[in-house]
């Protein structure tokens, strides 16, 4: 190791300790602020009951025995797409509008901090909220539905992991569209409503007709809801399971490239 | 002024500096930071319940979080009651003491007079003068006016050389000098009233001041656009 490389390392070292540091800070502050609005808090403990109970009543519609389907994998994967979008997209995107109208992103910006770190410390609460959500929902319907530990949990661990960066990065995207967080309820809806519907979220995708199923197969959320599903069950080719990554980080890649166009760091005048 | 200065609302005193803290390289302590402005005892208060002057504090103590070198303070007292002013003015004389090199804007005149080592009067977006407090009110003169009482006419003075002074303008029966040297004007000015027995009402002799200076700079402007001071302060 020459002492260029010795110094390079200790000091993308020290970078790294600066950025881990102002992350704390950051995301700790979000998280006080997440706390003491009282909705958030219903919110984190009715979701996930919501979701449980609606997915118990609607999965007995189907036939999921005909479609191929075991009802503990289906429940988690659905549960996963819920929680991404109502824990992590819509109060995140809020987040960024109250931060923007506060002037707080303006004066961050002044500081030390760079741009990525500001933007992924806000999301850092949400991000947690989503794997506790996950994590409790697991704890009932694991037992609940005899579905037994995952066969592939590297691929869960992927799809929750990208799933929560493209989301972090439509809502980045979708905050510029609101100008002010009254706006909010209404910038959401576009993603609100196609993510989870295309993706088999809302109901098993294999209900639907094939040509349907051709299109959706291919949108946003939709390889989270496989990955998660099959990491469970083990039922995938690991080529099939790479293209549904490799569509997932594209997505992921298209969210956040929307992101870095559109945001805004200050209230429009 | 921002109305709200980018800071979140719901956080306390204490987690905003904590926040920033975290957000800035070698920061001093928290404490530290809270005393230095008078906010030690509302760290728990929640940044939406301050007043206007104590948000403004706590701007400053964020802004000094990493003992800076050199400050830049953009109005820092606007806003303020006169007791958030004093507080700001010694938080400032503090810094000034630390080393602290301090840029600061201000429109009131009596900020820059007190604080500034060296000022600059800003007009028009061009500086119109600068330099040390002495070096600009010396260029222009102190001033000096009064009312000859009723049964005496303009034209029964002397000319105004004579008092060492020239002459401004008289309005009505008020009558005013400019002079670079006060002293002697008003004693001469004095001196020859008493030999004519002749009171003067309404004396009213004013040393050259920063806001004599600022309004002849203003009143000397062709359009008469709002003028704005800056003042530079410098520690050594």
């Amino acid at each position: 190791m020459s002492d260029v490389d010795r110094r390079n390392a200790s000091e993308s070292a020290a970078a790294g300790g600066t950025a881990r540091r102002q992350l704390t800070a950051l995301g700790w502050a979000e998280l006080l602020l997440f706390v003491r609005a009282k909705s958030n808090l219903v919110n984190v403990l009715f979701i996930p009951a919501l979701v449980l109970v609606a997915l118990t009543v609607t999965m007995n519609l189907y036939d999921l025995d005909a479609l191929g389907l075991a009802l503990g994998p289906v429940m988690l994967a659905t549960a996963t797409g819920i929680v991404l979008v109502f824990s992590l997209y819509v109060p995140l995107t809020g987040t960024y509008v109250a931060r923007r109208e506060e002037l707080l992103l303006k004066r961050l910006r002044t500081g030390e901090v760079g741009d990525t770190t500001i933007l992924l410390g806000s999301a850092l609460p949400a991000i947690s909220i989503v794997i506790t959500q996950m994590l409790l929902i697991g704890a009932i319907v694991i037992p609940m539905t005899n579905a037994g530990p995952p066969a592939a949990p590297h691929y869960i661990i992927i799809g929750i992991v990208l799933g929560c960066i493209m989301m972090a990065g439509f809502a980045a995207a979708t905050s510029a569209a609101a100008r002010t967080s009254e706006n909010v309820q209404v910038a959401i809806v576009p993603l609100l409503v196609l993510l989870p519907s295309t993706s088999g979220t809302f109901f098993p995708l294999e209900a639907m007709p094939q040509p349907v199923q051709d299109v959706f197969h291919w949108m946003p959320m939709t390889p989270i809801i496989d990955l998660v599903r099959a990491g469970w069950t083990g039922d995938v080719e690991p080529a099939e399971a790479m293209l549904r990554i490799g569509l997932l980080v594209l997505w992921t890649v298209i969210a956040l490239g929307a992101a870095h166009r559109w945001f805004r760091w200050e209230p429009r005048v | 002024m921002l109305q709200r200065s980018g800071l979140a609302q719901d956080l306390t005193v204490a987690e905003t500096l904590h926040m920033w803290a975290g957000c800035t390289s070698h920061p001093r302590s928290v404490d530290a930071a809270l005393t230095s402005v008078g906010l030690h005892d509302r760290k728990r208060v929640a940044v939406k319940n301050l007043s206007g002057g104590e948000q403004r504090r706590l701007d400053l103590a964020m802004a000094t979080i990493a003992e800076p070198e050199l400050l830049f303070l953009d109005e820092p007292t606007t806003g303020m009651d006169p007791e958030g002013r004093h507080a700001t003015w010694q938080i400032i004389r503090k810094l000034k003491e630390t080393g602290t090199t301090i840029v600061l804007t201000t429109h009131y005149l009596e900020e820059a007079e007190m604080l500034a080592d060296r000022l600059a009067i800003m007009h028009a977006g061009q500086i119109a003068a600068a330099g040390t407090l002495p070096e600009i009110i010396d260029q222009h003169p102190s001033r000096i006016s009064f009312e000859f009482p009723a049964g005496f006419v303009a034209s029964d003075f002397p000319p105004a050389e004579q008092f060492g002074a020239d002459w401004v303008h008289e309005r009505g029966r008020r009558i005013e000098f400019s002079t670079t040297n006060l002293q002697f004007t008003a004693t001469e000015l004095l001196t020859w009233a008493r030999s004519r027995n002749m009171t003067l009402t309404g004396l009213d002799a004013r040393s050259a001041s920063l806001e004599e200076a600022f309004l002849h700079i203003a009143e000397n402007s062709a359009d008469g656009a709002v003028s704005e001071s800056l003042e530079q302060e410098v520690s050594a």
